[in-house]
């Protein structure tokens, strides 16, 4: 089998191919990637490179893997179609950014997992690469197949598909993982056995999930995230990413558990780096990358407890090397304006974005948001009265115990927005409003975790019912697709029989299901037919009392606690 | 005087000038390369033109592999990237959105290498300094190969056209020899091309420089700036005629001056 494509050939699978920088390598901060490592890793992305390129934790997790000793990690992306039919027709395996290696002549083969929708374009990745979809299909000659990120939690539906699902935090488990492997090498002979006696040991792991091996299994958990490794340099997109901007992750975790924030509870506890490290990290990645933004990253920054201090300390480091210090538009009062302004924040006053999630206080105080009104009102006024023209809300509807109020209500903060911007606007530009809503999507480890979702025709009443008020009084209003909703709602709580409805769909045909012109909910629903399952089945309301796919996972709160936020 | 001696002895000294020195002032083996020529037409300029105080530093740079997979806008991104990262002074615009006084050359096709790019920057940095520190962070593919102050705005002024070398793999020397002869006999030369899934026919010939087939390899010589032939053009339609598959690598040698 190839394994490496020389210079010729890759410029020959890239005639005519768009963006073909995507597909090249050589990003600037690439690691030398080391060539007689023992454990070769390649680390995957289940969608396109400009969108791989922004996600912070798996440049985190390579650049950690490189700096390891005996380990290689590269990098693969999934392919847009152009690229995926040249290297179908041409007989080429998917290969690595890095070397050009086929992704089967890896050791491991790692994909991160931020969402549901990413879970046809693994198997589309790993076909492309010519390795068997199943894991049951899989033998010691292939790479093990290890699946990491997020939608982990209730690693049911990929049961079929993975070798080893990593809960939790990455890091640990991961140089934990290629520790062992590295070690298992040395020991064993013939690669069946390493992979028996790999696998045996790697249950011990914390964090580690093996199918069929494993009975239950706590997150993994990076205790101080001063100490944890990131890196000074990531690598610079050849392409322009979704965010082209060096990152600092400032916490870990939300004080705050809303009932339907699966996020805030499985990133508990909360653990903040402090002002000295970021202000370092922040210097190292603005010598070393060269990007003309520096954001911060985090679930609600807001809640940062030293921002002001940080801020104080990358302002003049900002100013310095000319770069845009991204602050989140979420909170706009005296401290952003002093520091705003200082930031260059000021100076590009667009559009602040807050998400109330619910129209009334009342449904507010049912999911958990400790937003008020008041702070609604006090966070507009004080933008607009900043210079802010846009504001952006964002709203869930769909959520337990929701009426027509509680819709009225959203109208209601569209109505005041507009009659706020006209009271202390500072510019005569007319606001952009924009009202977003997406659906309700209960989501495991959460209180809300037994909901019922509402189903398509609800959701498009509601959905309708809002266009036809916020059209009234001329305010622009989007909303998610209720399909990729539902589709969401159903991995995220699903079973194993959902694997099997993963490779139907794919088999059909869909893939990159996050992107709207993509997504063919029709042949899904196909698909859960074929198989004779229902999407229904995991959409409505779960008794209490049900075992629930996810038992098996322990992030570190049980049933018992959540149900009991579920009912305060 | 080469080249490398009128850069160093005007850079440091930051001469005001209106007038870039020539291009071939920067390319070797240009047809003109005299720097004479330059020279002169500074002194010309500085009389006559009021303006003349706007220099900048005129960088001539690769665009190798892999960097020539990359489009327009990310070259620019990534210059400046480099830029940031070498920490090298230079002036930003005004305004709300500050950006970096950066002036590009025409767009390179993508997939096309080139040994002669042109940027313009405002900064006081000397030439050797700014290149050194440039070269040492930039991305592969990417090296400033000389730089000279003078204006931007005289960059494209004397471009007349740019020559590239484009291999062909699986085309005979003949077959070349044969396209190349039927080119340049013709008074009138149409090639049909698509573009965004339209078909369109244009007729080239004066755009057509010189074309010469050397094994299998055709050195074109093109009309670039204001009047433009692609080299892609020439590269399908050779393609097209020999009826081989479409596989080729361009690479822009040099710019070719008035
Ligand atoms: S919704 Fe936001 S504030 Fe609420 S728990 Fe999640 S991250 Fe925290």
């Amino acid at each position: 089998m190839q394994k490496k494509i020389s210079d010729k050939r890759l410029a020959r699978l890239l005639q005519g191919v768009e963006s073909p920088a995507r597909y090249t390598g050589g990003e600037y901060n690439t690691p030398i990637i080391k060539n007689n490592a023992e454990v070769k890793f390649c680390m995957c992305f289940p969608d396109t490179y400009e969108i791989g390129q922004s996600n912070l934790g798996v440049k985190i997790l390579y650049h950690m893997l490189n700096d390891m000793d005996g380990i290689a990690c590269e990098t693969a992306y999934a392919p847009r179609q152009d690229f995926a039919d040249r290297l179908t027709s041409e007989g080429i395996p998917l290969f690595s950014s890095e070397t050009r290696r086929a992704l089967c002549s890896f050791d491991m083969v790692g994909f991160s997992l931020g969402y549901e929708l990413g879970f046809t374009n693994i198997l589309y990745m790993l076909e492309l690469a010519g390795i068997p979809l199943l894991a049951s299909e899989r033998n010691a000659k292939h790479p093990l197949i290890i699946f990491g990120g997020t939608v982990c939690v209730n690693p049911a539906p990929l049961k079929a598909f993975a070798d080893i699902i990593c809960i939790g935090d990455g890091e640990d488990v991961l140089a934990s993982l290629t520790e062992l492997y590295k070690t298992c090498k040395r020991e064993q002979k013939s690669k069946a056995e390493l992979r028996d006696n790999f696998l045996s040991k790697a249950t011990l792991i914390e964090g580690v999930y093996i199918p069929n091996r494993t009975q239950s299994v706590n997150k993994a958990q990076v205790k101080d995230l001063n100490t944890a490794c990131f890196p000074n340099a990531i690598q610079v997109p050849n392409v322009q990413a979704v965010h082209n901007r060096a990152v600092l992750e400032i916490y870990r975790g939300c004080k705050w558990g809303c009932k339907f924030c699966q996020a805030g509870y499985i990133g508990r506890p909360v653990r903040h780096k402090s002002v000295e490290v970021l202000t370092a990290q922040a210097e190292a990645l603005i010598q070393n990358c060269g990007f003309d933004e520096l954001g911060l990253a985090s679930l609600s920054t807001c809640d940062y407890p030293h921002l002001k201090e940080l801020i104080a300390a990358l302002v003049p480091l900002a100013k310095e090397r000319n770069i845009r210090l991204s602050l989140p538009s979420t909170r706009v009062d005296s401290f952003l304006a002093e520091y705003g302004e200082q930031a260059g924040i000021g100076e590009r006053k667009g559009s602040i974005t807050f998400a109330p999630e619910a129209g009334t206080q009342r449904l507010r105080d049912v999911i958990g948001k400790r937003v008020t009104d008041e702070d609604i009102e006090r966070s507009l006024t004080a933008a607009f009265g900043a210079g802010y023209t846009g504001a952006k809300l964002y709203f869930m509807i769909g959520l337990p115990t929701e009426t027509e109020e509680d819709l009225d209500g959203i109208v209601r903060i569209a109505g005041l927005t507009k009659y706020l911007y006209k009271q202390h606007k500072t510019s005569a530009k007319p606001l952009t409003l924009n009202i977003s809503t997406s659906l309700f999507v209960p989501k495991p480890h959460t209180p809300f975790q037994w909901e019922a979702q509402d189903s398509r025709e609800v959701a498009r009443q509601k959905q309708r019912y809002l266009k036809d008020k916020l059209q009234a009084i001329g305010i622009r209003y989007s909303w998610h697709d209720s399909g990729q909703s539902q589709l969401e709602s159903a991995f995220a709580r699903g079973d194993q029989k959902l694997s099997e409805v993963i490779l139907e769909a794919y088999k059909r045909g869909c893939r990159f299901d996050g992107w709207t012109e993509h997504f063919k909910f029709d042949t899904w629903l196909e698909a859960f037919e074929a198989c004779g399952v229902s999407i229904n089945d995991y959409l409505g309301a779960i008794d209490k009392d049900t075992p629930l796919a996810w038992d098996c996972v322990d992030i570190g709160i049980t049933k018992e606690q959540l149900l009991k936020i579920r009912n305060c | 005087m080469d080249f490398g001696v009128i850069a160093r002895s005007i850079s440091d000294e930051a001469i005001p000038c209106n007038v870039f020195y020539s291009w071939d002032c920067f390319v070797a083996n240009a047809p003109r390369n005299d720097t004479l020529f330059g020279f002169r037409k500074f002194l010309i300029a500085k009389s006559i033109i009021p303006n003349y105080n706007i220099i900048m530093l005129i960088c001539k740079y690769t665009k190798l592999y892999p960097a020539h997979y990359a489009s327009h806008l990310d070259t620019l991104r990534a210059v400046m990237a480099t830029i940031r990262r070498a920490n090298l002074k230079v002036e930003f615009s005004d305004g709300f959105n500050p950006h970096m006084r950066l002036f590009f050359s025409l767009p390179l096709p993508l997939g096309v290498e080139s040994k002669a790019e042109f940027f313009a920057v405002d900064t006081g940095e000397s030439a050797n300094e700014f290149v050194n520190r440039f070269n040492a962070v930039a991305p592969s593919g990417i090296k400033i190969l000389k730089a000279i102050k003078g204006n931007k705005d005289n960059m494209y002024a004397d471009i007349y056209g740019a020559e590239y070398k484009i291999t062909f793999d699986g085309i005979t020397y003949e077959q070349l020899a044969k396209y190349v002869a039927n080119v340049l006999e013709s008074k009138e030369y149409n090639i049909t091309y698509v573009h965004k899934g339209i078909s369109k026919t244009v007729q080239v010939r004066d755009k057509i420089l010189d074309l010469t087939a050397k094994n299998n390899t055709i050195i074109a010589k093109l009309r670039h700036g204001n009047i433009n032939l692609s080299v892609l053009r020439i590269a399908e339609d050779v393609c097209t005629h020999t009826k081989k598959p479409l596989f080729y690598q361009a690479v822009k040698q040099k710019i070719i001056t008035q």
